[in-house]
């Protein structure tokens, strides 16, 4: 029984085109819901309507509950006096308008109409979505009672209209199953919108290129004038080779990577993150970072680092150098960086609240230059006065220095594989330093090269960027495993250790190199054994990186191989089930041109 | 050794001088200028450590804010309350160094300071900003470190209808698309840079 079952009289017929359902006279409580206001059940009304408020707003009129017209005046003028008042303005008492009564509202419940014996027929709750009567009678035999359970189970008020038609006749029908109050069984959260809205509106002038920001190099405007095309990398449009005369893309970036191998280059680095470290326990803290050590690091030295994330997978790679005894400079990749930069501050704060350490991103008051290939110390030696000769200025060497006329960092390091320089100026001087570069380098024959010939250097080096440190690759898949310290704890250190992490069929960083010595191995292609396989053809590993390498003269590639290292020499298949390509690859160590490191330190 | 190499704006090719948007007869919404020549330090350090606060106190003339929003300010010097153990420092004077109790970066090199002032200058930051910059909210004096059309800016009241905003520097150019279409319809003015 349920309340309003004694509104029915004798049956009889009405011929109808239409048939419409109400839901009584609803106050719209969506906003007050939406704020997380709770709602109260009024008998009188057979409505909800707002009752204790969780936020500084309050109902008037209507969406009160008080549908007089004169009601919701004097309602409206109160609320409206009450609340600029309490925001701290004088509200002037207002009288509201008058105007006449309305005849008072009394509804009286009818929930659904009682189906006679003799009638089979479907009594509609919700006509959006086909809800009946008989419905809820089935969601309460099934156990789906709750008024949650009841939506979902029925898909009451899931309609268009949100339930505003429905959903308090199917709660009604519901509590009377129940045998309880309508309060007891309550109603389901209010959702937004109110009413739909365009995208548009939301979206407002976000729109084109301003749905996301846009991050440039001080030397944007330079790539720009020299034909550059760009690419993003994040919010940064990074340029990616510069065509001469005719050239395409291809051809250009081609040209670059075997440039830089034979003679010199610049490459725009300023999107690599940069991170700020001081402190007494600066130098702890990254050991406790990083899987290697940096307590012993030496005041003017580089070195490579590598952090895990506390599920021991491999997070992020760069360099740290130690500027003073108690500052360094980190850097992170592009990215990454903003992701590092809050784990490292979240550990700062949080984990190890008693380390002396204070950091701050310093991406943006550090322009990066990378200078590579075997003439760049010449080059470099035609714009400082400094002294960077091998002995000044090692392999991982740093120097505070003067380039161009301009306060430089110069860092000894290489992406590229090659004798390398990275130059960090302040913005303002970067473009002067880069054209400086370019000047005093002339008669070496050097030329800028973008992010795509920077890719070709590092794959060919098997450095690992994105692909490689995919969220799924440990230290040791990576070829890092000997880094990994043991005489000290750090981040992921425990979880490194996993039997799962570790072992047999581990994906491991190879080389790929294609039989035929000129196929291009298919972008992310699967790595398996055998194409003519019955299927379902296990899956060894996957590609990760691939080019052309100009140096080389074939395609190469990267990718995480199952057993990967005790696969060297084997044949395997790159294949592609998107677009239906194989290429028969030997696996090779993943480093292509000088695994020693000659070139680097000469 | 000296930088002998110019300096060049984030701005550079980018804004020029004079009156845009919208023409108003009592003048532009807000008047735009690009504060260079800035020495900004972002100083960070622990404020129960005996010596820090001190010495900083001494370097800069004004003892380091301690809430949430506070800055102090003199002559040519103002003071921001970025975090529990961060301040940033801009200046117009040189200053002392700073000892090693503190933790100092310059960051003026790597930032776009732009003053904002006029009558509409909190309704055209209030476009793309979460925060509420009504005076009664947003007082001379407060700082906040907050987003503005999708960039972290610090905001830095400096007067009566009267904003320093502190940009990175390669949302620049991103920053001022969005703030001189956010003022179109006030009308703009953009004064060379000082």
């Amino acid at each position: 029984m349920f309340v309003g079952a004694d509104v029915t009289g004798e049956p009889h017929d009405i011929l109808c085109d239409l048939v419409a359902v109400s839901g009584g006279w609803s106050p719209s409580v969506h906003l007050f819901s939406q704020s997380r206001g709770k709602l109260r059940y009024d008998d009188d009304l057979t409505a909800f309507v707002p009752d204790r408020s969780f936020q500084r707003e309050r109902s008037a009129g209507a969406a009160n509950g008080s549908f007089d017209l004169s009601e919701c005046l004097s309602e409206g003028f109160t609320a409206g006096a009450k609340a600029a008042s309490q925001a701290g303005f004088e509200a002037a008492a207002m009288a509201a308008p008058t105007c006449g009564t309305e005849p008072e509202l009394r509804p009286r419940a009818l929930w659904a109409v009682p189906l006679p014996d003799f009638l089979h027929g479907k009594r509609f709750l919700d006509l959006q979505n086909d809800v009946t009567a008989d419905d809820v009678g089935l969601a309460y035999r099934e156990g789906y009672r709750s008024v949650e359970h009841l939506k979902r189970y029925t898909t009451l008020g899931m309609g268009t209209d949100q339930g505003r038609t429905s959903n308090v006749n199917g709660l009604a029908l519901m509590a009377g199953r129940r045998c309880e109050a309508i309060p007891a069984v309550g109603t389901t959260t209010f959702r937004q919108p109110f009413t739909p809205i365009p995208m548009g509106a939301i979206a407002g002038a976000d729109s084109h290129d301003h749905v996301s920001p846009t991050r440039l190099s001080p030397l944007y405007q330079w790539h720009k004038d020299h034909g550059a095309p760009f690419t993003t990398a994040g919010y940064w449009m990074r340029a990616q080779a510069y065509p001469q005369g005719g050239e395409t893309l291809e051809e250009a970036y081609l040209r670059e990577a075997k440039h830089v191998r034979e003679k010199v280059g610049i490459v725009d680095v300023s999107t690599l993150g940069k991170i700020d470290l001081q402190g007494k326990d600066a130098a702890e803290f990254l050991n406790r970072v990083y899987i290697n050590g940096f307590a012993k690091l030496a005041v003017g030295k580089c070195r490579y680092g590598v952090m895990l994330r506390d599920d021991g997978i491999v997070f992020d790679d760069g360099t740290v150098t130690r500027i003073a005894e108690h500052r360094f400079l980190i850097t992170t990749t592009t990215l990454h960086a903003g992701a590092v930069m809050t784990h490292l501050e979240y550990l700062a704060q949080v984990e190890w609240p008693e380390l002396d350490v204070r950091m701050i991103s310093v991406t943006d008051d550090w322009t990066g230059i990378a200078l590579a290939g075997p003439r760049a110390r010449a080059v470099l030696e035609c714009v400082t006065e400094g002294d960077v000769s091998d002995v000044a200025l090692p392999f991982m060497g740093f120097q505070e220095t003067h380039i161009a006329g301009a306060a430089a960092r110069l860092y000894r390091i290489s992406f590229s594989g090659e004798q390398a320089y990275e130059i960090n100026m302040a913005p303002g001087h970067a473009l002067a330093v880069w054209e400086a570069l370019l000047e005093a380098g002339a008669a070496d024959d050097i030329i800028p090269y973008g992010s795509e010939a920077m890719n070709i250097l590092r794959i060919e080096k098997g450095h690992v960027v994105g692909g490689e440190l995919n969220g799924r690759t440990t230290a040791a898949d990576l070829g890092f495993g000997k880094m990994m310290s043991s005489q000290k704890p750090f981040v992921g250190h425990v979880l490194a250790g996993r039997e799962g992490l570790n072992g047999e069929g581990r994906q491991q960083l190879v080389g790929l190199i294609p039989v035929d010595g000129r196929s291009r191995i298919p972008r992310g292609a699967q790595i398996i054994a055998d194409t003519g396989a019955k299927t379902p053809i296990p899956r060894l590993g996957e590609v990760t990186s691939q080019c052309m390498s100009p140096n080389l003269g074939h395609p190469i590639g990267l990718g995480i191989l199952a057993n990967g290292r005790a696969r060297i020499g084997d044949t395997l298949q790159a294949h592609s089930p998107l677009t239906k390509q194989s290429v028969a690859v030997t696996v090779t160590d993943p480093i292509f041109i000088d695994p020693a490191g000659e070139r680097l330190r000469g | 050794m000296a930088d002998t190499s110019p300096m060049q704006s984030a701005l550079n090719g980018i804004a020029q001088p004079g009156d845009f948007g919208a023409d108003q007869p009592a003048g532009p919404g807000v008047t735009i200028t690009e504060r260079q020549g800035l020495q900004i330090l972002h100083v960070a350090g622990d404020i129960r450590d005996a010596e820090f606060p001190t010495q900083v106190r001494h370097a800069i003339g004004l003892p380091l804010p301690m809430s949430a929003g506070e800055t102090r300010a003199s002559q040519g010097t103002r003071v921001l309350w970025l975090g529990p153990d961060r301040w940033l420092v801009a200046t117009e004077d040189a200053l002392p160094a700073l000892s090693d109790a503190a933790a100092v970066n310059d960051v003026g090199q790597g930032r776009l300071v732009l003053r904002l002032t006029g009558p509409r200058v909190r309704d055209i930051l209030a476009k793309g900003c979460p925060l509420d910059l009504h005076a009664s909210a947003f007082p001379t004096g407060h700082c906040a470190e907050s987003l503005i059309g999708h960039i972290g800016v610090t905001i830095d009241c400096t007067a009566d209808e009267t904003f320093d905003l502190y940009v990175n520097r390669s949302y620049a150019a991103f920053f001022w698309e969005w703030l001189t279409r956010a003022a179109m319809e006030y009308g703009y003015r953009v004064l060379p840079a000082g």
